[in-house]
């Protein structure tokens, strides 16, 4: 069917499509970090044992280190990162303290069920200075959480493990039917990876935490199955623009 | 590991109330959940000494005043003949055996014991196995009984080099064994997979009235992986993974004899050790400066002294950290541990102020790349990079998920075909889609991050686009908008092999990030942000009807009127509606305009008679207006 020259012909609106909503939220948090003064760094996927594990102080003997736990690829040779932290080794062993790095992107677990998957995101920050603190570093945490969550999100922090920061803790937020909710975890960075990375320890201290996306882009869009982020279907990420 | 309030509150003197015992473990780092009063407990790895009553007890001591002394047989004990022989001193530097045996078979359990059984729903196995088993519950070591009678000999090797290979558990499972594993054998045939799980052969049964009860101390590195290894996950390998009391061995198998002695009349009991060197209590200095620049505290050193004393630590001109703590090395685990008592959520904020760092954009031309395929109405999708294509340069997966996903992919573009046939089956026929990922090839493991892009079907959802097909030229056009000549990397899909009934061509692109840097290092406008405010609504998997309907209007100035109602329509099951031709015709003066309607139901399929119904309740109305009609509408509907 042609068309005539109609001057009162209808205005033609062009739908935009969207950024995946895993993509938009971590680039919202890494700009949010950004904002405060935390620099991004980038790294691979794929990664030696040594920068994913050795230099974090996980040890050999450490159960995430099993087969059963992380992606070997090319005959033992690497590992598919098992979170963005080796990115910040990289970035610690090439600049000096005082540095406040923010690095975000995939990370893979062998892992495949209802609530895990073998490929999330997860956005990591690291700040190293002379006088840095536990309890400056609950303040970073709760402007992140009041950010993202408002100021009105009761949040606790619960003494918790990672063989990276020493003392660990966890942060979990009070969902609206009263459940106490995991959604960062967070540490002094533990004197021994300050050492791997040639930071003296005695010197500088470091902060550090860590945040999975999809489990923050679940409680922000009301999203139930984490799976159906990744099936790719319009109908969901028309959702999302 | 379940712990049932009603057990672990036999320990704390005040018996606090079970929602105040579980904000003080809470407040120590331990996670849990309750059901029915019992402790559902998430222990982290590092804390090997919590698992059971007493080691809980002993984290609550900072709260409550406890008492964590447990009756055990004092008395001077016989040595036990016994030929044992240890070749891996260095992964068991500490092992006993207790010979223990009854003069009459058990038939009625003490009500502590019974109680273990019934409050946590567990099955009873025979007496020595379940005194073990509450042992291991109670103060967190684990034991191995056996059925002394059933030994060739009196001759014990502990040994991880070993002829027999074949091991049946006492569960009845047969493992062949890789000859590297920590084994128990007598006679050399193996008995015992060291601190995972025991044989059957020497098993005890509720026969059982002489048994050999071997307690030992193993280090965790030589149990971690083993269980996982052979699927024999036991309470006692993941007791041992995690590291237990290195000095408490001798005491376990005192309170065996003691809980065994409250039950039979004991014939014979007879202790055999193997300690290969005296335990040295790990010292560390009194800092309290430094534990209070770590925490951002100004805490006093009584307070942090009588922190640690309440936590097991001897605390004199310095810290001696108790045999069970394996965890503690350094002061930023004292710090940790005085934090766990003041509680983190009691530890006041300070104003955190960052140095300013130089913000250079590392993603600009990516981020432009997003933004200008977004504002020409592409999806971005995210892939996972596991595929079953072995080509050259294919990184090979050592430990794959399963058969189908072997390889790291070394293209984006046949999961975007995938993506564009899955949204073909449910019913999509204008598709645009996008992936920018990091893709891997084997040479030297070398990174390039790329973009991938693949269009199908119309070209949009109005009257415009909706006869116009995404095709190679749409494609290359778009990137001409950017002086980018694309038109030659664009490939026609070949859909024969494709499992879709749709006809539409697919056309798809892929493309290194770095050949498109010329194009894309300049500002572009960024996309909307407010995704994150979205509440998302389930999708529905059930299939879409659509209806097509052609609206004639006489006078033209009721169109922008029909054309408002139109696009404000919000009826019961309409998904999505737009308009997809226009025509006006100059001669006669009459406006055609032609709408889809979308329908879908969250719930089942719907049928064409309640279409039919909800189309009425939309035209109806509209039929009222004076000069709008739909030629054929009324037939239509009378026909069905």
């Amino acid at each position: 069917m042609s068309l005539d020259k109609d001057i009162n012909l209808p205005k033609v609106f062009h739908k935009e499509g969207s950024i995946h909503p895993i993509n938009e939220m971590k680039d919202s948090i890494m700009n949010l970090l950004n904002s405060y003064g935390f620099q991004t760094i980038t790294g691979p996927e794929i990664e030696t044992e040594q920068y994913n594990f050795d230099m974090l102080n996980i040890k050999e003997s450490h159960p995430a280190r099993q087969m059963h736990d992380t992606f070997y690829v090319n005959d033992k040779e690497y590992v598919l990162r098992t979170h963005t932290s080796p990115v910040q080794i990289r970035s610690m062993l090439a600049n000096k303290p005082p540095l406040a790095f923010v690095s975000g992107g995939k990370v893979y677990r062998k892992d495949d069920d209802a609530t895990h998957l073998p490929m999330f995101h997860q956005v990591e920050g690291i700040y190293v200075d002379k006088e840095v603190n536990f309890a400056q570093l609950k303040d970073l945490i709760y402007k992140i959480i009041y950010s993202l969550f408002g100021e009105k999100i009761e949040l606790r922090f619960r003494p918790s493990y990672f063989p990276f920061t020493e003392p660990s803790a966890e942060v979990d937020i009070l969902s609206t039917d009263g459940k106490w909710l995991e959604i960062l975890g967070c540490g002094v960075v533990n004197p021994v990876v300050l050492d791997n990375c040639n930071i003296c320890s005695r010197e500088f201290k470091g902060l550090a935490f860590g945040l999975g996306i999809e489990r923050i882009a679940m409680l922000k869009h009301g999203v139930k199955d984490i799976r159906d982020f990744y099936k790719s279907n319009l109908d969901f990420l028309n959702q999302f623009k | 590991m379940k712990i049932a309030y009603k057990h672990l509150i036999n320990f704390l003197v005040d018996k606090p109330s079970i929602k105040d015992v579980s904000e003080k473990l809470f407040q120590l780092g331990h996670e849990h959940e309750i059901e029915e009063s019992i402790f559902n407990m998430e222990f982290t790895p590092n804390r090997g000494d919590c698992l059971s009553l007493l080691g809980l007890a002993r984290e609550l001591n900072v709260f409550y005043k406890t008492n964590l002394d447990l009756n055990i047989y004092n008395p001077t004990i016989k040595s036990l003949d016994l030929n044992f022989t240890n070749n891996v001193v260095k992964n068991c530097p500490s092992i006993f055996f207790l010979n223990i045996e009854i003069e009459d078979k058990v038939t009625k359990y003490n009500d502590y014991l019974e109680e273990y059984f019934t409050d946590l729903k567990l099955n009873k196995n025979n007496f020595f196995t379940d005194v073990s088993n509450f042992i291991a519950y109670e103060m967190g070591q684990p034991t191995h009984c056996y059925d002394f009678d059933l030994f060739t000999d009196n001759s014990i090797v502990l040994t991880n080099k070993i002829i027999e290979n074949k091991f049946k558990t006492l569960f009845d499972k047969d493992i062949e064994l890789d000859g590297t594993d920590m084994v128990f054998t007598n006679h050399n045939k193996v008995i015992n997979l060291a601190g995972i799980v025991g044989g059957m052969e020497t098993s005890c049964s509720k026969k059982t009235q002489n048994a050999l009860v071997e307690c030992a101390y193993f280090l965790p590195e030589s149990i971690i992986g083993r269980a996982i290894k052979y699927n024999v996950q036991s309470d006692a390998s993941h007791k041992f993974e995690r590291g237990v009391d290195p000095q408490f061995q001798e005491k376990v198998l005192r309170r065996f004899i003691q809980i065994v002695s409250e039950h039979s009349k004991i014939s014979k009991v007879e202790l055999y050790s193997n300690s290969s060197k005296e335990f040295n209590h790990k010292e560390l200095d009194i800092d309290l400066i430094k534990i209070n620049k770590i925490l951002g505290t100004n805490e006093s050193s009584d307070t942090y002294k009588n922190a640690l004393i309440k936590l097991g630590f001897k605390v004199d001109n310095t810290i001696r950290v108790p045999s069970f703590r394996s965890d503690i090395t350094n002061q930023n685990d004292l710090a940790e541990e005085f934090g766990r008592v003041i509680g983190y959520d009691n530890i006041s904020t300070q104003d955190i102020n960052l140095p300013n760092m130089l913000d250079k954009k590392v993603n600009l031309v990516e981020e432009n790349i997003k933004s200008f395929l977004v504002h020409k109405g592409f999806f971005e999708v995210i892939n996972y990079p596991f595929c079953n294509d072995n080509f050259e340069d294919s990184i090979k997966v050592d430990n794959p998920l399963d058969s189908n996903r072997n390889y790291l992919r070394t293209s984006i573009m046949d999961s975007l075909v995938s993506n564009v046939i899955y949204n073909e089956k449910r019913q999509k026929d204008s598709i645009k889609i996008f992936e920018i990922s990091d893709v891997y090839s084997s040479s030297n493991i070398i990174v390039d991050k790329r973009l991938a892009i693949a269009i199908s079907g119309r070209q949009g959802h109005n009257f415009k686009e909706f006869n116009k097909i995404l095709d190679k030229k749409y494609l290359s056009s778009l990137f001409k908008e950017l002086n980018l000549d694309i038109e030659k990397d664009i490939i026609n899909i070949p859909k024969e092999k494709l499992d879709s009934k749709s006809k539409a061509k697919i056309f798809a692109i892929e493309i290194s990030i770095k050949d498109l840097k010329n194009g894309f290092n300049r500002h572009f406008n960024p996309c909307k942000k407010r995704g994150e405010y979205i509440q998302y609504e389930p999708i529905s998997e059930f299939p879409t009807t659509s209806r097509d309907l052609s609206f004639s209007i006489e006078d033209s100035s009721v169109v922008n009127q029909l054309i408002n109602i139109l696009d404000s329509i919000d009826a019961n099951y309409l998904k999505e509606s737009f308009m997809f031709d226009y025509y006006k015709n100059t001669e006669t003066n009459i406006t055609k305009v032609g709408y889809r309607f979308i329908f879908q139901s969250h719930s089942k399929t719907l049928t064409d008679l309640e279409i039919d119904k909800i189309v009425s309740d939309i035209v109806d109305p509209i039929l009222l207006i004076d000069s709008v009609s739909i030629p054929g509408l009324k037939n239509k509907l009378n026909q069905k």
